[in-house]
């Protein structure tokens, strides 16, 4: 079942098209990464979703809902983190959940067991009792992933959701919103790429307002990037470069170093069924060699193949 | 229901942020200080060494009420804007507003709210620099009529709550402060240069300063056609602000 539907949704400032006619379905309990360049129109997706920006063409809907601009009745399903979370100062963290539970209109005992509950969550406890003035960058933004969690949402909307962590916190994070997809359907914007691989199920590359493409990340691994077969050689020379050139399979050689230790990264044509034969033709013309890998390609450099190719042609 | 939780914030933040106590300080000080110096500009001026003799009427009562409702029509009003002229542009500015309004809260309830925090703190500043004031000139001064002074702080009230609808309108509209301040004040001191047209002075809100000092001379002729027209310019005042946000990106 598709929580989140997206139909030709586009936004123009000025003569700027930050969105350009995105098309988009998720699925019910995904973890959603919106991956993207700077500007590539993450953040304005998820502004639209949560109703704070007007498309300009194009609809959507969450929850059955349709997204429209300040929408109360669409927000009740949502939870949101903005990119940079504006708190404040005067209030305390949890005096802020307090605030943000009775917008949603939940009766205050339970707004009281969530907010203990979620400072927990995000390790805010002690700090929950200080003044949002003064904290760090990084609690702030703890906070924030509170907060969009206190009406317990269907939908959690998260731009950069990592981006003021420190690597603990960010692993943290990742962890507890690898926990909440049980529950609620989670779209996170982030170009860390690492972050997106590591929590969610699939994933949208976004540049300069279209969508280049969306898939299950395993897909999209199968799919956009193919398989290297990294050798390590004692040492590398003309004769080896030749003899590995004349091996039929062979598309692409790249050559560099790990450390003093020569290596050749091969690019076959069909990494199944080339697997053994680069192999066979390696041990037949009796190199020196002293490993062997194929390599899984990271989304990184499905990501870069991806976004340099649109670049290409634009 | 949003509306009294975001009441509810707005009044706590007024008190935390000392912005409550301020108000109320230069209310209660202008209060205060009006009879005092009504009584005491005689002696300030002898002590100012003054070379040229200066005879002064003798003051009283009713020349220290109208010195406090000019005192309120000027000073107040620049106080209202300068107190609300962020309300809106500010939290806009900080982003605070997009968190408020992405949780259901609408931008009606927000800009009623803002409008009731404010309106609270100009009563209560209003309310206690009339009370300093009547003391006072009573005591240095003479009697004041307390019927006739209660009407007075009513409609100088009136006429800053509707000064307060019009800042937070503009202040709706712009992500600035000083933008939201500059136009306020050219609009309501616009209006106020209207009263001088003899066709339009019974019907701008201006016209209520003017009927306020009319009473305390003596005079019964009030201008109910300038409470109706601040009554309709403040709810208009509303009803803009509040289309402004539900139409404006956040």
């Amino acid at each position: 079942m598709n929580i989140i539907v997206c139909q030709g949704l586009s936004k123009k400032y000025g003569k700027i098209l930050a969105l350009d006619n995105l098309d988009l379905e998720i699925e019910k309990g995904t973890l959603f990464g919106f991956l993207g360049p700077n500007g590539a129109g993450k953040t304005t997706a998820l502004r639209i979703m949560v109703g704070l920006s007007q498309a300009t063409g194009g609809k959507a809907w969450i929850c059955g809902e349709e997204v429209k601009l300040n929408s109360s009745r669409l927000q009740k399903h949502i939870g949101y983190l903005p990119e940079e979370p504006a708190f404040y100062s005067w209030m305390t963290g949890r005096e802020f959940l307090y605030f943000t539970g009775r917008l949603f209109q939940i009766p205050f005992a339970e707004i009281k067991s969530r907010a203990d509950i979620l400072l927990e969550l995000v390790g805010l406890t002690e700090a929950g009792k200080r003044r949002i003035g003064s904290y760090s960058r990084g609690m702030k933004q703890r906070l924030g992933i509170a907060q969009a969690l206190i009406n317990q949402p269907e939908v959690l909307l998260l731009d950069e959701p990592c981006s003021a962590l420190d690597p603990v916190g960010r692993l943290e994070v990742l962890e507890t919103l690898s926990k909440l997809k049980e529950h609620t359907t989670i779209i996170m914007s982030s170009h860390i790429l690492s972050d997106i691989e590591r929590v969610c199920d699939e994933v949208a590359i976004l540049n300069k307002g279209r969508l280049i493409v969306k898939s299950r990340i395993e897909e999209l691994r199968q799919r956009y990037a193919q398989p290297l077969f990294e050798l390590e050689f004692d040492q590398i020379n003309d004769s080896i470069r030749h003899d590995i050139q004349k091996i039929p399979c062979v598309k692409q050689i790249f050559e560099s170093k790990r450390g003093d230790i020569p290596i050749l990264r091969i690019r076959v044509e069909n990494p199944v069924l080339d697997r053994k034969a680069l192999l066979e033709a390696i041990v037949a013309s009796n190199m020196p060699l002293r490993r062997y890998e194929m390599l899984l390609p990271n989304l990184e450099e499905v990501f870069v193949s991806l976004v340099g190719n649109q670049q290409e042609k634009s | 229901m949003h509306y009294f939780v975001l009441l509810s914030k707005e009044i706590k933040e007024n008190f935390r942020t000392y912005k409550f106590l301020i108000v109320v300080a230069v209310l209660l000080v202008f209060g205060i200080g009006t009879p005092l110096m009504i009584k005491f500009l005689p002696e300030i001026l002898i002590l100012s060494g003054e070379e040229i003799p200066i005879t002064l009427p003798a003051l009283g009562a009713k020349d220290a009420i109208q010195s406090y409702i000019s005192n309120l029509s000027q000073v107040g009003l620049l106080l209202v804007v300068l107190i609300s002229m962020g309300a809106v542009a500010q939290e806009r500015e900080r982003r605070t507003a997009a968190m408020i309004l992405s949780k259901s809260a609408g931008p009606g309830a927000f800009i009623l709210a803002k409008m009731t925090a404010i309106s609270i703190m100009i009563i209560a500043g209003l309310l206690l620099g009339a009370i300093g004031f009547y003391f006072y000139t009573s005591i240095l001064l003479g009697p004041v009529d307390p019927v006739k002074f209660t009407f007075v702080n009513l409609l100088s009230m009136y006429y800053l709550l509707f000064c307060l609808s019009v800042t937070l309108m503009f202040s709706s509209l712009f992500k600035s402060q000083l933008a939201a301040a500059g136009l306020s004040l050219l609009i309501l001191i616009g209006l106020a240069a209207l009263s001088g047209i003899p066709a339009l002075s019974k019907f701008v809100p201006g016209a209520l300063m003017g009927w306020a000092t009319n009473l305390i001379n003596g005079g019964n002729e009030g201008t109910t056609q300038a409470l109706i027209t601040c009554g309709v310019l403040m709810l208009l005042s509303l009803l803009a602000g509040w289309q402004v946000l539900k139409r404006t990106e956040i």
